[in-house]
C-alpha cells in the first residue's frame, strides 16, 4: 500500500509536535545558556511575575560517576531568610536571635533529577504521583537540603538521600551554585529552578528549566 | 469543618488593657529565637492602628469563596523589637546612656489610650486579639503545602512546623494578620489556642491569667458551655470583621455602656460615646442588636430583676468561665 502524499505534511507536523522526550542537551565541559520559564500564577492573589527574563548558564562536568553542574546567573542582591545575625548585644544569654524582616524572601536554586529511570520523565513541577524526583536545594542563609517530591506541594526532606550536595559562591554580582551528584546515571535528565528573593520568589514563584540530558 | 469547635468569648466591657494576657502568652509560647516581634495575643487600643499597623485594611479573607489579595506586613508595621545596651553601660564602663538599639517609631500598643475624639469627647476601648481559629481559615486555603490544618476533634487551627517552608501565603491570606514569620526557624507560627493546656483540662493561659475575668472558653456546640450560651443562646457576642468570610471562632461582647459626660445613666443607644461606625466597622451591623439586648439586660438588673446574661458575664469563677472538653462528657457537637 502506498503512503498517500497528502498525509505527509500532517504526519510530519504531528511528529514534531509530540516529541517522545526532551531533547535539551547539556554538553559536559561547555557553558550552556538555559531555557528558563516563569511559573504562571497559582492563586488569584498571586503577584505578577517578573517582567524581564532571567539569564542563567549551566556547566556540567562528569568525572567517573560523579556529575557536577555549576549554575550561574546575575544576582546583584543578597537575600537570605534564615540565619539572621545576632545583634550587637547578643552576648547576653537571655538575648534571643531576632527576626529582622518579615517580608523578605531568600535567594535559592535547585537541581532536580528523577529518582529512577523510566519510559517518561517525571513532571517538571517536582515530579508526579507515579514518578518521584530528588531535588538538591541551596537556599541563602540555610544548610543545603536534599528533598524528594511526587508533584506540587508534596516536597519533603529525603531521609536516606546520600550523594547529593550543593555549594554556593559569588563571582562579583554573579552567583554560582555548584550541585554534585555521586553515582549519577547518565541516562537520567536534570532540571533547574532559581528563586530571586528580591522579587518575592518562593515555592511556585520561580524560574524553571525543562529537563536536560547531560552528554559527555 | 471540624466536628467540634473550641471558641472564646471576650467581654470588652471588662478589659483593663493591662496586657497580662499578652505577657502570659509571650512567656509561655513566644520567648524563643525569631519570636521577639510576635504577640500571638495582643491587646490594642481602638480606634487605632492596631498590631500590625493597619491590619484591618491589609486585605485577605474571602469574597465569593475566592481568596482576596493580602499584604505581608513588614517588620516596621509590627514594631522593631528593641534591645537596651545594658552591658556597655553597666559592665564595660562606657559612658553612653542606656538607649534602645533602634530609634523606636512603632510598637504593639504604641498609641495606647489615644483613641479618637467625637463631639469634644475622647473615646477608646481595648481589643484583645488572638488567632480566630476560623471555621473557614483563609490561611489553610492559601497554603500550597497544606501545612496549615484544622483539627477535626476541636477545630483548633495549627501549622505543621515540619511541613511549613515559610512561604507566607498564610500571612497574606489571613485578614486578621495573626500568623507570624519566624525568620530564624524559617517557618510561620501562630496562636495554638493553648491546646496542650486544654488537653489537661486547663484553660488557655491568656484566659486563665486575665485579672478582668473577661474571657470565656468552651465548645461552641456544648449547651452547657459559657461560649454556647453567650453566642448561640443569648446572642450577645459577635465575631471580629465578620465580612471577611472566614467564620471566626473568637467572639466579642461589644462595649455597650460608656455614656457621654453629663448623661449619667444613659447608654450607647441613647447617647453613644463610641460612634456606631466604630463598632460596626469591627463587628458588623448586628452590633446594634447586641447593644440593645445588653441594654435590656442591664435595665432588668437595674430594676432589681435577675439577668442571666449579666450574671454569666460577671464570670465569678473558673467553673462559670471555662468548660474544657477534657472535663465534659463526649458527644457535644461544635
Amino acid at each position: 500500500m502506498r503512503f498517500p502524499a497528502s498525509l505527509a505534511a500532517p504526519v510530519l507536523l504531528l511528529a514534531l509536535a509530540v516529541p517522545a522526550r526532551a531533547d535539551f542537551l547539556l554538553a559536559a565541559g561547555k557553558e550552556t545558556a538555559l531555557l528558563l520559564n516563569r511559573t504562571p500564577a497559582i492563586f488569584l492573589t498571586d503577584p505578577p511575575g517578573a517582567k524581564t527574563d532571567l539569564k542563567a548558564r549551566a556547566r556540567a562536568q562528569i568525572e567517573g560517576k560523579t556529575l557536577r553542574v555549576t549554575l550561574s546567573w546575575e544576582d546583584p542582591t543578597e537575600d537570605a531568610v534564615s540565619g539572621s545575625k545576632r545583634a550587637a548585644y547578643g552576648s547576653d544569654p537571655i538575648y534571643r536571635k531576632p527576626t529582622e524582616k518579615t517580608d523578605r524572601f531568600g535567594d535559592a536554586a535547585a537541581m532536580m533529577v528523577p529518582a529512577e529511570k523510566g519510559v517518561r520523565f517525571p513532571g517538571i513541577m517536582m515530579g508526579d504521583p507515579a514518578r518521584e524526583v530528588r531535588i538538591s536545594l541551596w537556599r541563602a542563609g540555610a544548610e543545603p537540603e536534599t528533598l524528594r517530591g511526587r508533584g506540587r506541594g508534596t516536597v519533603e526532606k529525603a531521609p536516606a538521600a546520600a550523594g547529593f550536595s550543593a555549594a554556593q559562591r559569588r563571582s562579583g554580582s554573579r552567583r554560582e551554585v555548584a550541585f554534585t551528584i555521586q553515582e549519577f546515571d547518565p541516562e537520567l535528565p536534570v532540571a533547574f529552578a532559581i528563586w530571586e528573593g528580591a522579587s518575592g520568589d518562593r515555592n511556585g514563584y520561580k524560574w524553571y528549566s525543562p529537563w536536560y540530558l547531560v552528554r559527555p | 469543618m471540624a466536628k467540634t469547635q473550641y471558641a472564646m468569648v471576650m467581654d470588652l466591657n471588662k478589659c483593663l488593657g493591662c496586657q497580662t494576657c499578652t505577657v502570659a502568652c509571650k512567656k509561655l509560647w513566644t520567648d524563643g529565637d525569631g519570636m521577639a516581634y510576635m504577640y500571638w495575643n495582643n491587646v490594642e487600643t481602638r480606634p487605632g492602628k492596631g498590631y500590625p499597623a493597619g491590619w484591618t485594611s491589609a486585605g485577605g479573607g474571602f469574597a465569593g469563596g475566592q481568596l482576596l489579595p493580602g499584604e505581608i506586613p513588614p517588620i516596621e508595621k509590627y514594631g522593631v523589637p528593641f534591645e537596651y545596651d545594658y552591658s556597655q553601660r553597666l559592665f564595660e564602663g562606657k559612658g553612653k546612656p542606656v538607649m534602645p538599639h533602634v530609634d523606636p517609631s512603632f510598637a504593639p500598643n504604641w498609641e495606647e489610650d489615644v483613641g479618637e475624639n467625637d463631639r469634644g469627647e475622647n473615646f477608646y476601648f481595648y481589643l484583645p486579639r488572638i488567632c480566630n481559629h476560623c471555621t473557614h481559615p483563609a490561611c489553610l486555603e492559601a497554603c500550597p503545602r497544606k501545612a496549615v490544618y484544622k483539627r477535626e476533634e476541636d477545630g483548633i487551627v495549627l501549622i505543621d512546623q515540619e511541613r511549613c517552608r515559610g512561604y507566607r501565603q498564610c500571612v497574606r491570606a489571613c485578614p486578621y494578620k495573626k500568623i507570624y514569620m519566624n525568620e530564624v526557624a524559617g517557618v510561620s507560627q501562630k496562636c495554638i489556642f493553648c491546646y496542650p493546656r486544654l488537653a489537661q483540662g486547663t484553660a488557655n493561659a491568656c484566659a486563665k491569667q486575665c485579672p478582668g475575668r473577661l474571657r470565656f472558653v468552651g465548645l461552641l456546640g456544648d449547651p452547657e458551655s459559657p461560649v454556647h450560651r453567650l453566642v448561640r443562646v443569648h446572642k450577645v457576642a459577635l465575631p471580629l470583621l465578620p465580612g471577611k468570610g472566614t467564620g471566626p471562632n473568637v467572639y466579642y461582647v461589644p462595649p455597650f455602656n460608656p455614656p457621654r459626660r453629663g448623661n449619667s445613666g444613659k447608654g450607647l443607644l441613647e447617647d453613644p460615646r463610641i460612634p456606631w461606625k466604630t463598632l460596626t466597622d469591627l463587628f458588623g451591623p448586628k452590633v446594634k442588636e447586641v447593644a440593645q439586648r445588653l441594654e435590656a439586660e442591664l435595665s432588668t438588673a437595674q430594676a432589681g430583676g435577675r439577668s442571666e446574661v449579666l450574671q454569666l458575664l460577671i464570670g465569678r469563677d473558673d467553673s462559670v468561665r471555662y468548660r474544657i472538653a477534657a472535663k465534659t462528657p463526649a458527644g457535644h457537637a461544635g
